[in-house]
């Protein structure tokens, strides 16, 4: 049974990647000639000669699409028209920008996140708990450019403490993930206090109370990791609003990550760089998913052995 | 309903009939355009910050009103989302219906439709869109539309296929209704009060959507404005003009906020199984 779920887990995933695929080589086609698209102006006749028969644009449809697979899995992704290098290569070079941010962030909303949910399921209806779940429901209205732009004006113009924009320092980074990070942050406060209110209220709990346990241990030894199962799930369920924030945040800071590197693609309409930079996006995307499937396993035992 | 309506929700509606109100008045209060510029009020601050009274909310690089373009741009902006946020209720309904109807492969194949899109982050789609056919009105309602739009397929079908099996369903077919009779007469209203949560759920965030792109400068373009638009106009004269990017900010903060709460409210009115998730 479990190599069964593996299997077809492995499947769906397959199956998203290649409906990933399928819609850029849709949106591609229907928008005109590929070669315009995905070499530079200045391609020589010979280039795209050979563009044409690498890219198989004068055989039929089907072998288009299986060659343009093909193309993508050796890490084609067709050339930058505005400074001609290969697509992939400025997006490898940008991606360990946007991990480190994207690390950080996620690292920032854990931290104040799950703690804060647990603070408020043990409060439960009193003033701590209204004020966090307050907090968390702004933390959701709150867009997050406008939360960039109150950031800098506070402590780069105001406090003149930290760098408006770039990368290079610590301080440099603060900023931006905080904004990345607080989004996710209020989604899992209010995920992680419904997972403890859930587990708090079982008999094993009163068991542990009973036989004498310290609270400190009753709450992280007992409750969390039962509570554990959804709180995973939000965490890598957040992964897209940290891949679509990271577009925003990015360009509000002048990150150079991905995420900017797109809205600038998406802005001059480079669409070799647009479409290399979705695939890449979307397939972390879809490979994060299934990472926070198979994490399900291993955290509960439960899970693994029922299917 | 309305008088168990807390008093947070009645001044969520409060604030939110003002806010219309103000922008519906707006052109009879301000004489100005949202394009006339004034080259010798540039950059003015807000009144009671230094500016003046012709100005309520200052100027901005090129000497417009603020104000003026705040109220238009909010006009923008909540028309958009609107417009977006029912063509994808009406569009996604029917894709679950017809999902519901016919069962089978076609089922399959546009359930497996909504899977991807809800495994991916809309704005990825949405760029790919922008940057392959290009920045236009008609394509940046669209996208509204397409957000989303895969929450009401699951909802419909769902409900479809729940209720075929009730007796008012097999009731109505004996009595020779057509399906689609069936779908639209007497099933779509049963799901009404569902599909208002769901509206009203997913409203603000086709509004922060909006706002995103067009801060971007990828939605809506000049000279036609909206909220996120001014926002990003101001983003470079943050230094010395920070009214221009903090005022449609927060304006638009306030719609979020307020659509989501009522939204929350509803949820929990209409489906007393639903545990509040936080109060």
């Amino acid at each position: 049974m479990r190599t069964r779920f593996w299997i077809s887990r492995l499947l769906r995933t397959l199956v998203t990647i290649c409906f990933v695929v399928t819609f850029t080589f849709v949106v591609l086609r229907t928008t005109g000639d590929p070669v315009v698209a995905l070499l530079s102006p200045d391609a020589l006749p010979s280039e795209i000669e050979q563009f044409r028969i690498q890219w198989k644009l004068d055989r039929p449809m089907i072998e288009q699409y299986i060659s343009y697979g093909a193309n993508l899995l050796t890490g084609d992704f067709g050339r930058s028209y505005q400074d001609g290098r290969p697509a992939l290569q400025s997006i490898l070079e940008r991606l360990p920008n946007t991990l480190l941010l994207g690390g950080f962030s996620y690292l920032i909303a854990i931290l104040i996140g799950i703690p804060s949910g647990i603070v408020a399921a043990l409060n439960r209806g009193r003033l701590i708990d209204r004020a966090v779940m307050s907090l968390a429901v702004f933390g959701f209205a709150m867009p997050n450019f406008f939360l960039g732009i109150l950031l800098i004006l506070a402590f780069s113009f105001g406090l003149r403490m930290l760098p408006s924009a770039g990368m290079g320092t610590f301080s440099h980074l603060l900023m931006p993930s905080f904004t990345l990070g607080i989004y996710v942050a209020g989604t899992l406060a209010r995920f992680t206090r419904s997972a403890m209110l859930e587990v708090l209220d079982k008999p094993y709990m009163k068991l542990a109370r009973a036989k004498g346990a310290a609270p400190f241990r009753r709450v992280f030894v007992h409750a969390l990791p039962n509570a554990s199962i959804p709180i995973v799930t939000i965490v890598g369920l957040n992964l897209g609003s940290l891949v679509s924030g990271a577009v925003v945040v990015e360009t509000v800071f002048g990150w150079p990550g991905i995420g900017r590197l797109l809205v600038t693609a998406v802005t001059a309409r480079d669409l070799a760089l647009v479409q290399g930079l979705v695939l890449v996006m979307s397939i972390f995307m879809i490979v994060s998913n299934l990472v926070v499937d198979l994490a399900y396993g291993i955290l509960d035992p439960r899970i693994r052995s029922s299917r | 309903m309305l008088r168990s309506m807390p008093w947070s929700i009645r001044l969520t509606f409060l604030l939110l009939f003002l806010l219309v109100v103000v922008a519906l008045l707006a052109p009879l209060l301000t004489p100005y355009g949202i394009a006339d510029q004034s080259l010798l009020a540039r950059l003015k601050p807000p009144m009671y910050l230094g500016g003046v009274p012709d100005h309520p909310m200052g100027t901005d690089r090129l000497g417009r009103d603020i104000f003026s373009r705040l109220a238009f741009g909010f006009k923008v902006s909540v028309a958009v989302a609107l417009l977006g946020t029912v063509m994808g209720a009406v569009f996604g309904c029917a894709v679950g219906f017809i999902a519901a109807h016919f069962r089978g492969w076609a089922e399959e194949a546009l359930m497996m439709v909504v899977d991807m899109q809800a495994s991916l982050p809309f704005i990825l789609i949405a760029l790919t869109l922008l940057a392959f056919f290009g920045n236009s009105l008609a394509l940046t309602v669209m996208l509204m539309a397409l957000y989303g739009w895969e929450n009401y397929a699951r909802l419909a079908r769902g409900v479809v296929l729940s209720a075929v099996a009730q007796p008012y369903a097999e009731a109505v077919t004996t009595l020779g209704a057509t399906p689609w009779r069936l779908y639209f007469r007497h099933i779509l209203p049963n799901i009404m009060g569902v599909l208002i949560v769901q509206v009203t759920l997913t409203f603000p965030q086709i509004i922060l959507l909006e706002s995103a792109l067009s801060f971007l400068g990828l939605g809506i373009q000049p000279p036609l404005t909206s909220l996120g638009q001014i926002m990003g106009d101001g983003r470079d004269y943050l230094s010395t003009a920070w009214w221009i990017s903090v005022i449609p900010g927060a304006v638009i903060f306030i719609i979020a906020l307020a659509v989501s709460l009522i939204g929350d409210w509803l949820r929990d009115r209409l489906d007393p199984t639903l545990k509040r998730e936080f109060g």
